[in-house]
């Protein structure tokens, strides 16, 4: 009795367990005898590798390098070979890798590609792939898979340029499993990572299953607000294989293999800065302390004075600029493009501090008694406000050679000569009480618009100058008809005498007038005595001399001695 | 005929000596109402006179600090630079100034060394000088060619001319300069709370800076509801009209 019941039992247990093994990979449904098309597992990840692996049993295929198809990436990675003995007939099985990753979140069908073996052609099977979006990081931590990556941010809410550190961590199973880091790797247009630069080696207990863990620190800040899914972040290991070795030196043969592994996305929500940021805001974020310091307190004008400021504190001193004045100061203070200085090694990583060093030129365009203040805004989001912190002012003492330039600043009237040195330290703060005697009244405010008394002046101008010029014109007038009514040639000598010029006329004038009047004399006067006409003609040399001989300044005035000599000279000719 | 000449000057002499005194009266009761504390009442009787038409730096320079008293920081800025634009060394004026800069840290045009110069000048010293120096100009070069006495140095009455044509031609300029960019009539005094400076005129524009009160603008454009304005810095952008006022002229509560 029990031994047909054991065999029923065991024909069950047989029946059952291919059945089972049938359902576990229920996409085992080959369309061709010698083919076998299977994939690790129909569920995969965004951004997890995936297996397609096809069997082919006595024959040799070729395979296609990439199935071409959307949403999913199917790419030849390698094959095996295998030689096994059935009922005493050789078998030789190849298998064919594919490596199938999806970057997506969706339901992929891989067609049905051609095969050829040998000379017949022979078709897969299409098969459906899954790919899921892994955005929980706790569920990254999967005991059923022998490796896997992780993405872990401290927040996934924050503002456009906030420092937030973040993790990337590689997990194989086994106690030192993991032989080193190649590389890591997380993009995303929207934001800006610093560099893996540190990796920290540890072990943890995932399920029941002890892995190695390689974790990678970095920060990351954002450029655009809005809800980004950041990852999967890909890493590759070297891990080290399992293996036994010859004669028990397994730890002297380990073999290494490189390993690619995705991590978990994440949903992260970027939220703008708020409204109404102040003008000395220079795009910090993050919580920080700042000194400002003079390399000069002595200096005169055009002298440049350097400000060395050093900011300091837990946030983002990428996106800072240098503190700013709080007052413009065009015409009094010339600045300068501040340089910024940030070491790699100093910055912030968004849990320790971190500094930031701005030197700003300043060079003093007016007299002026201090540095002005500078200000340094920047956005507090623990807080969610903009938080100002101010430096100075800064006096300075300028020297001798900038007292000459004009004031820029001014105070209430000191009253003294020596201003500069006698000037009082003002320290009210309030207005002046108002003015209580009796007001002044004006009739009219100041104004460029004209007076009456302009316009009297533009008419006595007006009138002066058309005098000068009216009389010039009559006085030419005058003259141009004396001289058509009667030509120089026939002047009589006493109408020449009287158009005679006095001492302080131009000489070419005077001389003229003298040659003329002797003209006429000796018109008048055919026959005259032989020494008179010797005199005369001296006379008329010497007229003739300063006229045309260039020797003498014809525009000089003519002096009264001169003038006398000529005319007394003209007066005692004979008349008649 | 001349009795009634005589008695109507008078009148007007009496008129007006009596206009000023009632002024002076309230001016006083002004005053009063200050040192009592009631800054509302003071602001309102110094302003009753401002719209009469009464001006007085005494005047402008109270009811600032009246507002002043009253938080108006803006308006008290405005209405001591309109006091200074009246007297322009009135001290008081400079030095409440200088204390609301320091607690409000507005913004104010710098100006070079000669803006400044420029702008201690009279208001007419422009045309005044540029009319003297042409009609000397003219005077000297007309002699230099009429009167006979001036012949033996017309070279110099000549250059002489010139030099003063040219000097008026300069001195035409800076009265224009003044006119259009110093004169208090180019500037406006912001005078509201939480004002900025937009890129376009509409409410949602972005804003290129945030004006505390009693910065001072120059006005470039004002199209109904907003103005273009010139800010310290070289800047530029739009404000609401409402919540800026210029520095000179007054403007008048009865347009017509």
């Amino acid at each position: 009795m029990r031994s047909p019941l054991a065999v029923i039992l065991f024909l069950c247990l047989a029946t059952a367990i291919p059945l089972r093994a049938q359902n576990a990979v229920p996409q085992t449904a080959p369309t061709d005898d010698s083919i076998t098309v299977n994939v690790l597992s129909d569920r995969i990840a965004v951004g997890e590798i995936g297996q397609l692996f096809i069997k082919v049993r006595n024959a040799e295929a070729t395979m296609p390098e990439r199935v071409e198809m959307e949403g999913l990436e199917v790419v030849f990675s390698g094959q095996q070979s295998s030689i096994k003995m059935l009922a005493g007939r050789q078998s030789i099985e190849t298998t064919y890798f594919y490596r199938i990753r999806g970057n997506e979140p969706g339901t992929f069908t891989i067609p049905e590609f051609e095969i050829r073996l040998g000379e017949r052609i022979a078709k897969t099977r299409p098969l459906v792939i899954t790919v899921t979006e892994n955005s929980d990081p706790a569920a990254a931590l999967d005991a059923t898979k022998p490796h896997f990556g992780k993405l872990e941010l401290t927040r996934d809410t924050f503002y456009v340029n906030e420092l937030v550190p973040f993790t990337l961590s590689a997990y194989v199973r086994g106690r030192n499993a993991i032989h080193d880091v190649v590389t890591a790797d997380l993009r995303h247009e929207s934001f800006v990572f610093r560099g893996f630069r540190e990796v920290r080696t540890e072990g943890a207990e995932v399920g029941n299953s002890y892995y190695s863990s390689a974790v990678l620190p970095s920060h990351l800040f954002a450029l655009k607000a809005g809800t980004h899914r950041l990852g999967p972040g890909e890493i590759v290991v070297r891990t080290l294989q399992a293996d036994n070795g010859a004669f028990g030196l397994s730890s002297f043969f380990q073999r290494t293999a490189s390993q690619q592994l995705a991590t978990n996305t994440i949903n992260v929500t970027v939220k703008p800065l708020p409204e109404g940021a102040p003008t000395s805001f220079t795009g910090g974020i993050g919580t920080f302390q700042f000194t400002a310091t003079p390399s000069l307190n002595t200096l005169g004008i055009g002298d440049p004075v350097t400000i060395d400021f050093e900011v300091t504190g837990v946030g983002n001193l990428r996106t800072m600029g240098a503190p700013v004045l709080a007052i413009p100061q065009k015409g009094i203070w010339k600045t300068y493009e501040p340089n910024k200085k940030l070491n790699d090694e100093e910055d912030s990583d968004g849990f320790r501090a971190g500094t930031v060093r701005f030197s700003q030129v300043l060079i003093p365009e007016a007299r002026t008694e201090t540095i002005p203040e500078f200000h340094l805004t920047f956005f507090d989001p623990a807080k969610a406000e903009y938080v100002t912190l101010k430096q100075g002012p800064f006096p300075i003492v300028l020297t001798a050679a900038a007292a000459e330039a004009p004031a820029a600043i001014t105070y209430p009237a000191g009253g003294g000569t020596d201003s500069a040195a006698k000037k009082p330290d003002p320290k009210f703060d309030d207005i002046l009480h108002i003015r209580a005697g009796a007001p002044r009244w004006l009739a009219a405010a100041p104004s460029s618009r004209p007076g009456v008394g302009f316009w009297i002046v533009q008419a006595l101008f007006s009138i002066a100058l058309g005098t000068v010029i009216g009389w010039g014109a009559m006085r030419w007038w005058a003259n141009h008809r004396e001289t058509r009514r009667m030509p120089l040639a026939e002047v009589p000598f006493a109408q020449a005498m009287k158009r005679l010029p006095r001492a302080g006329a131009p000489r070419r004038e005077f001389f003229h007038a003298v040659s003329a009047a002797l003209a006429s004399w000796k018109r008048e006067h055919p026959i005259a005595p032989p020494q008179v006409l010797e005199v005369i003609g001296r006379v008329t040399d010497r007229c003739d001399a300063v006229l045309y001989s260039g020797e003498t300044e014809t525009d000089s005035p003519v002096s009264a001695a001169e003038a006398e000599e000529f005319l007394s000279l003209l007066r005692r000719l004979p008349n008649r | 005929m001349t009795f009634r000449l005589l008695i109507l000057l008078l009148s007007l002499v009496t008129c007006g000596s009596l206009r000023a005194d009632d002024a002076t009266s309230a001016f006083t009761e002004g005053n009063r109402l200050y040192e009592k504390g009631d800054y509302a009442a003071a602001a309102t009787a110094y302003q009753t006179l401002v719209d009469a038409g009464n001006l007085s730096s005494d005047l402008y320079y109270n009811l600032g600090a009246a507002k002043q008293k009253l938080g108006q920081s803006g308006e008290a800025v405005l209405w001591m630079r309109r006091a200074l634009h009246l007297e322009p060394g009135l001290p008081e004026a400079k030095q409440s100034l200088t204390f609301l800069r320091t607690r409000l840290a507005f913004f104010e045009f710098a100006g070079t060394w000669l803006d400044r110069t420029i702008a201690t000048l009279p208001a007419a010293f422009g045309r005044w000088a540029s009319s003297l120096a042409l009609w000397t100009g003219l005077l000297a070069i007309a002699g230099a060619f009429v009167a006979p006495r001036l012949r033996p140095n017309r070279s110099t009455f000549i250059t002489l001319g010139l030099v003063l044509l040219m000097a008026s031609f300069v001195f035409s300029r800076v009265g224009r300069y003044r006119e259009q960019r110093l004169s208090p009539s180019t500037f406006a005094i912001v005078t509201g709370d939480s004002v900025s400076a937009l890129t376009a005129p509409t409410s949602d524009a972005k804003t290129v800076v945030a004006l505390p009160p009693g910065s001072e603008l120059r006005l470039l454009r004002i199209t109904g509801p907003w103005t273009y304005a010139e800010i310290p810095g070289d800047l530029r952008g739009w404000v609401r009209t409402e919540s800026v006022q210029p520095v000179w002229p007054i403007p008048s509560k009865n347009p017509s």
